[in-house]
């Protein structure tokens, strides 16, 4: 038994063994759970009529979470778990503050369309500890830029709530494109925001209702000291495409994040087909070459570690042992023995064997 | 089973039953195929509640029990009456959850805490050398003499396949042993200690498996006999027995049910050459020939972690065990259409005839297709 636990702690495992003291107290109450990190909902409110703010209470062993970092959750739909990232829209409180994450329904969302329909006040869901690095500097920046699309205003609200809790708002711009104004999340909070914020300069553009997409030219005329100013995006494929054109082309310019929803992927015509081997279940499967190896690797019965199932945990890196994968994102091929791939993220390209 | 649709008269081929052809065999197969996969397309929400139900009402029974107990120390009654709620709340984690949770039953749940992968049982055996050995072994190997160790557990004479010799007197006394000791049993299954009267020595392997065994062994007699006892302070004994009678309830229940599902009359062994050539059909053909169904209501298969339906489990061992019953009489039906029997009766009879083989084993004697006579 580790040494770290208290004589009590130890005592208590021991009586529970095989099972954890925790599958005994959460009889009572499911958050008291010390080694499973679960939340309870106690507030759901419609944003739009596809959209949902859930406010979570987190389980005693949450940490918090830094502004614009996201949550991964796990809900249980027809029986089956599923888990997904969401950007945490409320700013970072004390100890076991209320949490909130917006959920949209998207078409094909299995979890989104849960979430945002179903879930209901009173359940209890899974939750991972607050993760990524889309987040303020450790010294907030006097001036910065936003630009954001649909949902991806959720890490970027976040952190101007924080910022303005705070009492330190940069100087800042910010750029929000969604379809119209009917689709618009958070419009309150964020109208408040304004408001409270003479210098935040907040542009919604409304792209069918008038408004025009993302250009280098909009940006200059809103912000013309944009390429001075760190900046931060979120938001739909095309959107961060555009944004991180522009500032490729502009190698002088101030650093440019970005959050990405879900990976962009290849074609269909890229993939290669090919037979895909789990060493360590001895469980082979036929892949398309287009499927990433994590979902594969579930539909087959076995459930690897994974995080954020888009890349950016590494929770799911597995052993190659033969074989090359493409990853799903860049399009690129990739492997040599003994490399760590990112399953959530990569194909195989051809016959690939796995230590899984 | 290599079944073959030749004219000649097949002296493997169990005696009493209608001979089927290759055609037959594999048709039989396809439909037990299409059984499987209505399950699998069907499994949900309602399945999922199933057995977050029965794994919440476990560890209240579970917790309730042991306060019981307790109780024992100003109402000595309640030390019985909190033995038989631990030794039924062992049975229910043992058999309903654990053997079925660890045969995948619930694996496409994808909850990390109820997944085959993670799961440990309260008993002495760990959870992964008994995948071993059921899932494996017994599961693959079902009745097949020389591959499936379950028949007799390297114990007893089970089969009159094996030549009989004079230890074998002492069968119903092993048999005693086993069902008192049935964890223990169950335990040291996968290190084949058998192997000592063979060849008089234990292989390495079955020496890790013995250390691994007592790690786990270790912590479940620490558990059971010390620490609980000795919260009760002076009180020791009496609690400590309590816990004695509860694992030693759920030791004698679950090697009855056990003993239920392959050994009672007409159920059917085979050879290694029977199963040569064995197809998919055959395969479950062989698991439907070498099972025993008891028959009960919903607290019987409940108890006995729907065991109680052994040919639907053996036929389909990682479908949710909640959905046997409503299986059994699907493949009841067609087991008809192919005028295959199907073995199902009271617990009486299949335990009462199960004994009676126990017995039998015991003295020399070969008598042909004794296990074939219904």
């Amino acid at each position: 038994m580790a040494n770290t636990l208290t004589l009590p702690r130890q005592l208590l495992k021991a009586l529970s063994f095989p099972q954890r003291p925790d599958d005994y107290l959460g009889l009572f109450d499911p958050l008291r759970a010390r080694d499973t990190q679960r939340a309870r909902i106690i507030g759901r409110q419609a944003e739009t009529t596809d959209a949902t703010t859930l406010t979570l209470l987190p389980g005693r062993q949450w940490a918090g979470h830094r502004a614009g970092q996201y949550l991964r959750l796990a809900v249980n739909i027809e029986g089956v778990r599923h888990s997904r990232c969401y950007s945490i829209s409320s700013a970072p409180g004390a100890g076991r503050a209320p949490i909130q994450v917006t959920v949209k329904a998207v078409e094909d969302g299995r979890v989104s369309r849960y979430l945002a329909h179903q879930a209901a006040v009173g359940d209890i869901i899974d939750i991972a500890e607050a993760d990524g690095a889309f987040c303020w500097p450790q010294h907030l920046p006097e001036k910065a830029l936003f630009v954001s699309g649909g949902s991806g205003i959720t890490p970027l609200i976040s952190m101007a709530r924080w910022a303005a809790a705070e009492g330190r708002m940069p100087t800042l711009t910010w750029l929000h494109y969604v379809p119209s104004r009917a689709d618009l999340i958070l419009a309150a909070p964020l109208q408040a925001l304004a408001d409270a914020h003479p210098q935040l300069d907040l542009h919604i553009i409304t792209t069918r209702q008038g408004g025009r997409h993302f250009s280098a030219r909009a940006l200059r005329s809103i912000c013309p000291d944009w390429a001075q100013r760190p900046t931060w995006s979120c938001g739909p494929a095309g959107l961060l495409g555009a944004v991180e054109q522009l500032w490729a082309e502009t190698p002088a310019a101030a650093p440019l994040t970005v959050e990405r929803f879900r990976p962009s992927t290849v074609t269909a015509s890229d993939a290669t087909a090919g037979r895909l081997s789990f060493a360590g279940s001895g469980r082979d499967v036929a892949s398309d070459g287009r499927t990433s190896i994590l979902e594969s690797a579930e539909a087959a019965g076995l459930m690897p570690a994974h995080g954020c199932r888009m890349g950016i945990c590494h929770g799911c890196t597995v052993r190659l042992r033969q074989g090359q994968v493409r990853d799903l994102r860049s399009g690129r091929c990739f492997g040599e023995p003994d490399d760590l791939i990112q399953i959530c993220v990569c194909a195989p390209a051809g016959d690939v064997t796995l230590d899984l | 089973m290599a079944f073959e649709s030749t004219a000649t008269q097949d002296s493997r081929w169990p005696i009493g039953l209608p001979r089927l052809t290759a055609d037959q065999v594999e048709a039989f197969g396809r439909e037990m195929d299409a059984l499987r996969e209505a399950v699998i397309a069907s499994r949900g929400d309602k399945d999922a509640a199933y057995i977050r139900r029965v794994i919440r009402m476990q560890r209240g029974l579970e917790l309730t029990s042991r306060g019981v107990i307790y109780g024992g120390i100003l109402f000595p009654p309640a030390f019985v009456i909190g033995a038989i709620g631990l030794g039924v709340a062992k049975i229910l984690e043992n058999m309903e959850i654990g053997h079925n949770v660890m045969h995948g039953q619930w694996d496409w749940m994808r909850d990390p805490a109820i997944h085959s992968s993670t799961w440990e049982w309260d008993t002495v055996c760990p959870a992964s050398q008994w995948k071993n050995t059921h899932n494996v072994e017994h599961h693959t190997w079902t009745n097949v003499i020389g591959k499936d160790r379950d028949i007799g557990y390297g114990i007893l004479r089970m089969s009159e396949a094996e030549p009989w010799r004079p230890a074998h007197l002492l069968n119903p006394i092993n048999n005693a042993l086993l069902a008192i000791f049935f964890q223990w049993g169950v335990g040291l299954h996968d290190a084949e200690m058998d192997q000592i009267t063979r060849t008089g020595t234990l292989r390495a392997e079955s020496r890790g498996k013995l250390r691994e065994m007592w790690r786990k062994a270790r912590k479940q007699v620490l558990k059971d006999y010390l620490l609980f006892p000795a919260l009760a302070g002076p009180f020791f004994l009496p609690v400590l027995l309590a816990n004695v009678a509860a694992n030693l309830i759920r030791n004698l229940w679950a090697y009855m049910i056990i003993f239920c599902g392959h050994f009672p009359e007409g159920v059917h062994q085979f050879t290694e050459e029977e199963i040569e050539r064995e197809t998919r059909g055959g395969w479950y053909l062989r698991q439907l020939l070498g099972s025993a169904n008891i028959e009960g209501g919903p607290l019987m298969h409940l108890m006995s972690g729907n065991l109680s339906f052994q040919i639907e489990h053996h036929l389909f061992p990682d479908l949710p065990s909640n959905r046997y019953a409503a299986l059994s009489p699907q493949v009841k039906a067609i087991c008809e259409r192919y005028g295959l029997p199907y073995n199902s009766a009271s617990l009486a009879r299949q335990f009462g005839t199960t004994l009676g083989r126990v017995f039998r084993m015991a003295l020399p004697g070969q008598r042909a297709s004794a296990a074939a006579a219904a």
